[in-house]
């Protein structure tokens, strides 16, 4: 009956429209108190936990009133929690979108309202669901860091310490550890490898685990490939954040793997620096240092900057990444909580 | 010597109060009283609340929760449970979508193959239930381990673009300013109460969740009852799952309808149906529906963590299973 219902009501008028360009047609200066609405994916892992934390400080700083939005991972939400935040009469809207396929709707929506729209983090493109394929004039603009750029570096440091240690690629397997329904995962593991099958100067069989991005998600999945690979003397580990490779790590040294027989790289570094405490030895060898409450601070920023002063949206800003160790860390600035 | 006992004369105030009893052994009762404090109060303590912008944006979402606690009442009703019906509406995103892009398939048929695969899965359902005795949340949690699955292996984590023009004709309309989707969701709503109310197969369906021993010994094919709701409980999940598909404009794997099932059975319970079966009306199913919605869009509006949400909803859910026991025992007091 439903389906009868639904192929009766073609007719009906829609609210999709098409369009190009980046921004929102027109959006008017904030002449009151400004009001933000900061949507971000999986907000209870520590990266955005303190990207929100960051954004919060900015906000309180400016006098800015900030909304922030735990989307998980769904999709859908996103699309009606920009609903709910234009509804709100939000001025502008920080998104990190959980699937940047939806990135057009979002668009649209914000576009309709007149409501200014940045992106943190994960790209979105106004008129394709595929960022990667967008032309640079329809990106919307971003604050964060790029994918592609992480992975590599993650895949880079890999391959040097796989050098040094002089491991036969034989006995060696690489566990790429990432929550495979995200995008953003897929970019970084995908460059990583690429990074690493260039450095590494051999062909070492890699094994794509497929986790929550919890660092117990990824601990029961890779005990498992642990099991199933019992001739493997030498294993390198990295993943989509720090909780992946932590888990990893954890997950090898259980299984009476030795330190000095893992190369764990993370993404982060906020778990990374709990295994590098005074005369611990870790298989987490290193981690690249992204520090969220940057990015959510500079997103704070560049939003208030346009809406009050009327001071145009950089296309892309990247902020720095760092890769650390047991030995750098405290000097780079991690916090680690 | 036949003796006639006189009728005792009634008392002035008798049927105002056999009235106003009536009304509180009514579950719906006080679940429609609630939206209505809610709605009131949330709409004098914020302006943006009662816009229309706000609420065309709340009846998309109570079309898409509405549909899939519809089609999760039916299944308790019977005295079971179905725990599949957030996943399966992602793997029905992802299938129409398949069905329309990858396959080629005119909307015309993509949207039925997806309905038949669903119905087929609620089919598996009944009858695993019914013929095998399989307990209804072991055979449903398979379903929902197996349908995430699926959907990721369709789509290996990359959504599905380029879908047709229909979906958001449906998912992003407006019928005189309400939305198309939260029409449907009313004429639904309709069907699934003329078919509980005003059929013999709907009173079957009571009699089967109730007692099911005596609905057998009265001659009710109950088995028969219990496939046919979680037939519909799938193609309820099938259904709702185009309107999101709709309202997206992609068909994306990233964790639509993860936990969905949760709120499902949260506006069953909260609107009184019995989760021991053969208890709740379909008001009472929607004002559930309608008051989580009320809430979750209601703690956006008043600025409130969106961490402190479950927090909300989850006492809302035990302060409404703890009445529907302690009325089920006032009930059995008086009865």
């Amino acid at each position: 009956m439903g389906a009868a219902v639904v192929l009766g009501l073609t007719a009906c008028s829609t609210g999709q429209t098409s369009s190009s360009g980046a921004g929102p047609a027109s959006v008017a200066p904030v002449t009151g108190k400004v009001s933000l609405t900061y949507l971000q994916k999986q907000g209870d892992q520590q990266y955005f936990i303190d990207e929100a934390n960051g954004a919060k400080a900015k906000a309180a700083e400016l006098g800015v009133d900030l909304k922030v939005v735990n989307l998980g991972s769904d999709a859908n939400k996103t699309v009606s929690e920009v609903q709910s935040a234009i509804a709100q009469k939000t001025n502008g809207l920080i998104v990190v979108v959980p699937d940047p396929a939806v990135g057009p709707q979002v668009v649209q929506t914000a576009r309709d309202a007149k409501v200014a729209l940045l992106t943190s983090d994960d790209q979105v493109c106004t008129n394709s669901p595929t960022p990667a394929n967008c032309d640079k004039a329809n990106l919307v603009p971003r604050i964060g860091f790029s994918g592609q750029q992480m992975g590599t570096e993650v895949g880079k440091r890999a391959a040097e310490d796989f050098k040094k240690a002089g491991w036969n690629a034989a006995d060696t397997r690489v566990i790429s550890a990432s929550k495979q329904d995200v995008t953003v995962c897929g970019d970084r593991v995908k460059a990583a490898k690429e990074a690493f099958n260039i450095g590494a100067g051999a062909s070492v069989q890699t094994i794509d685990v497929a986790t929550d991005n919890t660092p117990t998600g990824a601990q029961d999945k890779v005990a498992a490939t642990i099991t199933a690979n019992p001739g493997v003397k030498h294993w390198v580990v990295w993943g989509c954040n720090d909780e992946n490779v932590q888990g990893g790590v954890t997950a090898l040294q259980n299984a009476g793997v030795g330190p000095d027989n893992i190369i764990g790289v993370g993404l982060g570094a906020y778990l990374a620096c709990k295994d590098w405490g005074p005369g611990a030895p870790s298989g987490m060898k290193a981690s690249l240092f992204i520090n969220g409450s940057d990015i959510g601070a500079l997103a704070v920023q560049t939003m208030y900057d346009n809406l009050k002063n009327g001071k145009p949206m950089p296309a892309e800003a990247f902020a720095p990444t760092t890769m650390v160790d047991a030995s750098t860390w405290q000097s780079a600035g991690v916090k680690c909580s | 010597m036949t003796t006639r006992t006189a009728p005792a004369p009634e008392k002035a105030g008798a049927p105002s109060r056999s009235r106003l009893r009536t009304l509180v052994d009514t579950p719906e009762v006080g679940v429609v009283l609630a939206c209505f404090v809610v709605f009131a109060t949330l709409a004098l303590a914020r302006d943006t609340f009662a816009s229309a912008v706000n609420l065309q944006g709340m009846g998309a979402d109570l079309a898409q929760y509405g549909l899939i606690a519809i089609g999760e009442s039916l299944v308790i009703l019977t005295g079971g449970i179905d725990l599949s019906v957030g996943a399966l509406l992602g793997t029905s995103v992802i299938l129409m979508s398949w069905f329309n892009v990858r396959a080629g398939l005119p909307v015309g048929l993509a949207v039925p193959a997806t309905l038949a695969v669903a119905g087929l899965v609620g089919l598996v359902h009944g009858l695993a239930v019914t013929r095998l005795r399989m307990p209804p949340f072991v055979v449903t949690l398979v379903t929902y381990t197996v349908a995430q699955g699926v959907t990721l292996a369709i789509t290996s984590g990359t959504s599905i673009i380029g879908i047709s023009p229909f979906f958001g004709d449906i998912g992003q309309s407006y019928l005189a300013q309400v939305p198309v989707p939260l029409v449907l969701f009313a004429v639904v709503a309709f069907a699934a109460w003329f078919f509980l109310e005003r059929t013999y197969a709907g009173r079957q369906v009571y009699a089967v969740g109730g007692n099911p021993e005596a609905a057998r010994l009265a001659g009710i094919r109950g088995d028969r009852r219990v496939v046919s709701m979680y037939v519909t409980s799938s193609l309820m999940s099938a259904f709702a799952g185009m309107l999101v598909l709709g309202r997206m404009g992609v068909g994306s794997a990233s964790g639509v309808g993860v936990g969905w099932e949760l709120t499902a059975i949260a506006a069953a319970v909260i609107g009184g149906v019995s989760l021991t079966g053969g208890q709740g009306r379909v008001l009472g199913i929607v004002a559930g529906a309608v008051l989580l919605e009320l809430i979750n869009n209601g703690l956006t509006t008043l600025q409130v963590n969106s961490d402190y949400t479950n927090i909300v909803l989850g006492c809302v859910l035990g302060l409404a299973i703890t009445a529907d026991r302690l009325r089920a025992r006032h009930v059995a007091r008086r009865s």
